[in-house]
C-alpha cells in the first residue's frame, strides 16, 4: 500500500527491474539491441511497438526465457542476466504468455496450490515421510486459494480441469496463480489479447489491485487504449531499440513513434 | 488349472511393479523413456549375479557371484538400477526437449543392449543368465513355493502402489504433473524442471530394478533378448495415463 | 616396432574416415528431415536397408553399382516420401504427442523390416564387389571401394550443404526449420516443404544404404536397424536436427569406434560410442552446435 502513497505523491521510487544495454540476435539479425530501461516497485510499465519490434525478445530476456547476448539485467540489484527462468522465478519474477498457459490436466484449484507452495516441500523424501505436515500446510493454503478464487469469480470451476475454461477464465486463473505465488515482478505478454470488454476491464482491476500490493508490472500490449487506462508510463520499440518513453500522450506525439507506425502500416 | 493361474498372477504382479515404475515416469511426469526396460534389466541381472554362486569359465562368465541370500541380491538389483538412473538421467535430462531425450535413451538401450550382449564377461553375454537361484527354494515345495512366490510379488506391489500414490498425491506430484502439462509455465513460477525430472526418472526406474529382480528369480533366466526397445513400447503405449488403477489393469 | 604401431594408427584412422562417410550421409539425412519436418524418425534406418536391397536387385539384374547407388537413392527417396504421406502425416498434423511419432515410426520399421524377409528371405544377401587391391592413398589404405564410399558420401553431403545455403528451396526448409509458423505467416508452403524434405532426406540416406551395403558386402533385413544406433548416436554429438552438427558427430563417432576397434577389441565399439555420446552430453547437453534455445518448451 505504501508504495501506490508513494507513488502518487511522486517520491523517487528504488529501482527493482534495471535493463542495461540488452542485446540480443538471432542467425545475425539483431532482434533486441542496446534496450535500456529502469521500473520502480509499484509501476505499471506498458512495453509497445510494431510487429517485430523486439518487445517479445526483451521479455523473453528479461523473464529467463532466452539468454541475452549481451548486456545486463538487474532485479533489487542483483544480477539475473545468465538465470534461467526458474531461477528468475524464485527471486519474485513471474511472467504470463501471450497465449493463456494453465496446467490443463491439472483442476484450477491445484494449479493454484502448485503456485502457493514452497517449492522445498516439493521433495520425494516429504512426500513419504511428511505427510501429516503436507496435509496441514494443503489446508492452510486452500483457505488462501478459495479467497484467491472468489475474487476472481471462478469458485464454482475450483474442482474443474483448468483446459475447459474459456479463454478469459484462463487468464484469470494466471492471475490467480500469480496471486498465490506471491511474486513481485509481473511480466505479462499480451494480457489483453482476446478477451472480450468486461473481462478486459477485470482483468485490469486485478492489474491494478496487484500494483496497490506493491507489484510491479511490465505488459506488452498491443491494445493502446488499454494501455492508456493501466499504464502509468510506456516504453515504445521499433526495430530492436527503444525510440521513446514517457506517458502515451507524450510518445504519441514523437516524430520517431508516428514514423515507427506509419512504417509498419504502409 | 490352479498352477496356471498362480503363473499368470505372479507374471501379472511383477508387471504391475514394472508399470508402476513406468508410470511415475510417463505418465505422471510425461517422460518418453524408451530405455526404461534397461532399468528392469539391470535389476534382473545385478540380483541374479549377487545372489548366484561364482561363475564356472568357459562354461557360463559372469562378474561377482556372491552366494548372498535373496535379499541382498534385491537391494543390490534395485541400487544398481537406481545408480544406473541418475548417470543416465544426468546424461538426457540436461537437455530440456522431449523428443531429445527419446532419442538419447533409445541409443542408449540399444547400445547397452549389445554391450551385455557382446561381453561375455560381464553377465554371459547373449546366452545371458541360467539357473539364478531363487528364494527359500529349499522351504517351500511345488504349489506351496509358486503361492510363496505370488505372495512376495504381490507385497512388492503394495509397497510400490503406496509409495506411487503418496508421491502422486504430494506437492512433489503435483509439480511433476504441472510440469508434464507445461513445463515453461512451470519454469516461470520456480519449478526447476531438470531436477524434478530426474527425481521422477530414478525413482521409477528403481521400482524398474526391484521388478527386474523379481523377474528374474522367477523366470530364473536373462538374456539380452528379452529387452529390446519393442517391449518398453509396448508398455507405454498401453499406459499413457496417469491414473494408477490403469496401470495396474492394463497387465 | 615403431612404423608398425604408426601403421595400425593410419590404418584405423582411414577405415574410421570410410565409417566416418557412411554415417555422415546417414546422420545428415535423419537430422536434415528431424530439422525441418520435427518428426523424430525412428524407422530411419529403414530408408538405408531398402536402398541397399534395391542396388541388391539391379545387381541381380546385371546392372553396375553406379546404376545400383541411384536406384537405392531412389528406392529410400520414394519410401521416406510415401512414409510420409500415407501414414506419418496424418499423425503428425492430428497429434503432435511424441509418443504416437514413436510408436508408428518404430512400426513402419518393424513392417519394412518383416516386408523385406518375405521378399528377400531373412538369410544375408551378398553384394558383388570388384575386387580391387587395398592401396596406399597419401598415408591411408584404402580399397577402391573405400574410396567411391568416401567420394560419393561427400558429394551427396556437398550437395545437401549447396541445396540448403544456396537455393530458395534450402532458404525454405531452413524457415521452416527454424520456426514453422513465422515460416507459414511469410508464405512459405510449408506442406510442400515438408514433403521435398522427405523426399531429400530419403534419397541421402538411401545412398548411406547402398554405402553400408557395400562395405559390408553381405547384408540382411536388419541392415540399416543396426546402423540405427551410431546415427543417432552421432547425431546426438553433433546437436539434433543440426546438419553441419551431424557432420561433426559422424567424423567423432566414426573415428572413436574404429580407433577403439583396432586398439581393443571389435566389442568396444559401442562401449566407445556411449562413452563419447555420454561426455558430450554432459558437458554440452545440446551437443556440440549447441541448438539456440529460441522456445524453452519443446
Amino acid at each position: 500500500m505504501t508504495f501506490v502513497g508513494e507513488h502518487q505523491t511522486g517520491k523517487p521510487q528504488s529501482t527493482v527491474l534495471a535493463v542495461e544495454d540488452l542485446s540480443r540476435s538471432f542467425g545475425g539479425v539483431p532482434a533486441v539491441d542496446g534496450v535500456s530501461f529502469r521500473i520502480s516497485g509499484g509501476e505499471i510499465v506498458g512495453l509497445i511497438g510494431p510487429n517485430g519490434s523486439g518487445k517479445s525478445t526483451t521479455v523473453n530476456l528479461v523473464s529467463g526465457s532466452l539468454r541475452c547476448d549481451s548486456g545486463r539485467i538487474l532485479l533489487r540489484g542483483s544480477d539475473i542476466s545468465n538465470r534461467s527462468a526458474y531461477q528468475v522465478a524464485r527471486l519474485g519474477l513471474t511472467r504470463t504468455f501471450q497465449i493463456p498457459r494453465v496446467w490443463g490436466r491439472l483442476t484450477v484449484a491445484e494449479n493454484l496450490l502448485v503456485a502457493g507452495t514452497d517449492v522445498s516441500d516439493e521433495s520425494a523424501t516429504r512426500a513419504l515421510t511428511r505427510r501429516r505436515k503436507l496435509r496441514q500446510q494443503r489446508g492452510e493454503l486452500e483457505e488462501r486459494l478459495f479467497d484467491i478464487l472468489a475474487t476472481l469469480n471462478l469458485t464454482p470451476l475450483a474442482n474443474q480441469q483448468a483446459e475447459v475454461l474459456s479463454g478469459g477464465q484462463k487468464r484469470l486463473l494466471e492471475f490467480g496463480r500469480i496471486m498465490m505465488s506471491g511474486a513481485s515482478v509481473l511480466v505479462l505478454d499480451e494480457p489483453f489479447a482476446g478477451v472480450n470488454p468486461v473481462m478486459c476491464r477485470a482483468l485490469q482491476d486485478i492489474i491494478e489491485a496487484l500494483r496497490a500490493d506493491g507489484c510491479l508490472v511490465l505488459l506488452i500490449e498491443h491494445n493502446l487504449q488499454a494501455v492508456e487506462e493501466t499504464c502509468d508510463r510506456v516504453i515504445v520499440m521499433a526495430t530492436g531499440k527503444i525510440i521513446a518513453q514517457g506517458s502515451l500522450a507524450e510518445v504519441r506525439a514523437s516524430e520517431k513513434v508516428i514514423s515507427a507506425y506509419l512504417g509498419q502500416a504502409s | 488349472m490352479i498352477d496356471f493361474m498362480l503363473t499368470a498372477l505372479t507374471y501379472v504382479a511383477i508387471q504391475s511393479v514394472l508399470s508402476l515404475g513406468l508410470n511415475l515416469q510417463w505418465g505422471l511426469t510425461g517422460l518418453l523413456n524408451l530405455a526404461y526396460i534397461l532399468f528392469m534389466a539391470t535389476g534382473a541381472y545385478f540380483s541374479a549375479v549377487v545372489v548366484s554362486d561364482p561363475a564356472s569359465p568357459p562354461g557360463t562368465e559372469y562378474i561377482l557371484g556372491l552366494r548372498e541370500p535373496f535379499l541382498a541380491g534385491v537391494v543390490a538389483g534395485v541400487l544398481a538400477a537406481t545408480v544406473l538412473a541418475v548417470v543416465v538421467g544426468a546424461v538426457a535430462l540436461r537437455n530440456l526437449r522431449a523428443d531429445y531425450f527419446a532419442i538419447v535413451t533409445l541409443v542408449i538401450a540399444e547400445g547397452t543392449q549389445q554391450i551385455a550382449g557382446q561381453f561375455r564377461g560381464l553377465f554371459n553375454g547373449s546366452a545371458g543368465l541360467v539357473a539364478i537361484p531363487q528364494p527359500l527354494e529349499t522351504v517351500f515345495q511345488g504349489r506351496d513355493y509358486a503361492v510363496f512366490f505370488l505372495l512376495l510379488c504381490i507385497g512388492c506391489v503394495m509397497v510400490c502402489f503406496v509409495v506411487a500414490e503418496w508421491l502422486r498425491k504430494s506437492p512433489f506430484g503435483r509439480a511433476l504433473r504441472a510440469l508434464r502439462e507445461d513445463e515453461e509455465a512451470a519454469s516461470a513460477f520456480g519449478r526447476n524442471p531438470y531436477t524434478l525430472k530426474l527425481r521422477a526418472f530414478v525413482i521409477g526406474a528403481s521400482m524398474a530394478g526391484l521388478g527386474g529382480s523379481l523377474l528374474g528369480a522367477y523366470v530364473t533366466a536373462f538374456a539380452p533378448a528379452g529387452w529390446g526397445v519393442a517391449e518398453t513400447l509396448l508398455v507405454l503405449v498401453c499406459s499413457s495415463s496417469e491414473a494408477l488403477a490403469t496401470a495396474l489393469v492394463r497387465c | 616396432m615403431e612404423a608398425h604401431r604408426v601403421n595400425v594408427l593410419l590404418h584405423a584412422i582411414g577405415f574410421g574416415l570410410v565409417t566416418a562417410a557412411i554415417i555422415a550421409t546417414s546422420a545428415v539425412a535423419f537430422s536434415l528431415q528431424y530439422a525441418v519436418t520435427d518428426v523424430p524418425n525412428f524407422a530411419h534406418g529403414e530408408l538405408l536397408t531398402v536402398a541397399a536391397y534395391a542396388a541388391y536387385e539391379t545387381q541381380q539384374h546385371g546392372l553396375g553399382l553406379a546404376i545400383g547407388a541411384a536406384a537405392g537413392a531412389t528406392t529410400g527417396a520414394a519410401v521416406a516420401y510415401l512414409m510420409y504421406r500415407l501414414v506419418l502425416r496424418g499423425f503428425v498434423w492430428k497429434s503432435s504427442r511424441l509418443v504416437y511419432t514413436v510408436a508408428v515410426t518404430a512400426g513402419i520399421s518393424l513392417i519394412i523390416q518383416n516386408g523385406l524377409g518375405i521378399l528377400f528371405g531373412n538369410a544375408e544377401v551378398t553384394l558383388n564387389l570388384p575386387s580391387d587391391q587395398a592401396r596406399h592413398v597419401g598415408p591411408f589404405l584404402w580399397t577402391q571401394t573405400d574410396i567411391t564410399v568416401i567420394l560419393g558420401s561427400l558429394v551427396a553431403l556437398a550437395t545437401v550443404h549447396l541445396t540448403l545455403r544456396h537455393t530458395p528451396f534450402g532458404r525454405a526448409q531452413r524457415a521452416v526449420a527454424d520456426n514453422r509458423e513465422l515460416a507459414r505467416a511469410s508464405g512459405l508452403r510449408i506442406e510442400r516443404v515438408i514433403s521435398l524434405t522427405w523426399l531429400m532426406a530419403g534419397a541421402v540416406a538411401g545412398l548411406g544404404g547402398v554405402a553400408l551395403a557395400t562395405s559390408r558386402s553381405t547384408f540382411g533385413p536388419l541392415l540399416g536397424n543396426s546402423f540405427l544406433l551410431v546415427t543417432l548416436a552421432a547425431a546426438i554429438v553433433g546437436g539434433v536436427g543440426r546438419v553441419y552438427g551431424a557432420m561433426i558427430g559422424a567424423l567423432t563417432i566414426g573415428l572413436v569406434t574404429e580407433l577403439s576397434g583396432a586398439y581393443f577389441n571389435a566389442g568396444y565399439k559401442q562401449v566407445a560410442a556411449l562413452a563419447v555420446l555420454t561426455l558430450v552430453l554432459l558437458v554440452r547437453p545440446s551437443g556440440i552446435l549447441q541448438v539456440q534455445r529460441t522456445r524453452a518448451e519443446a
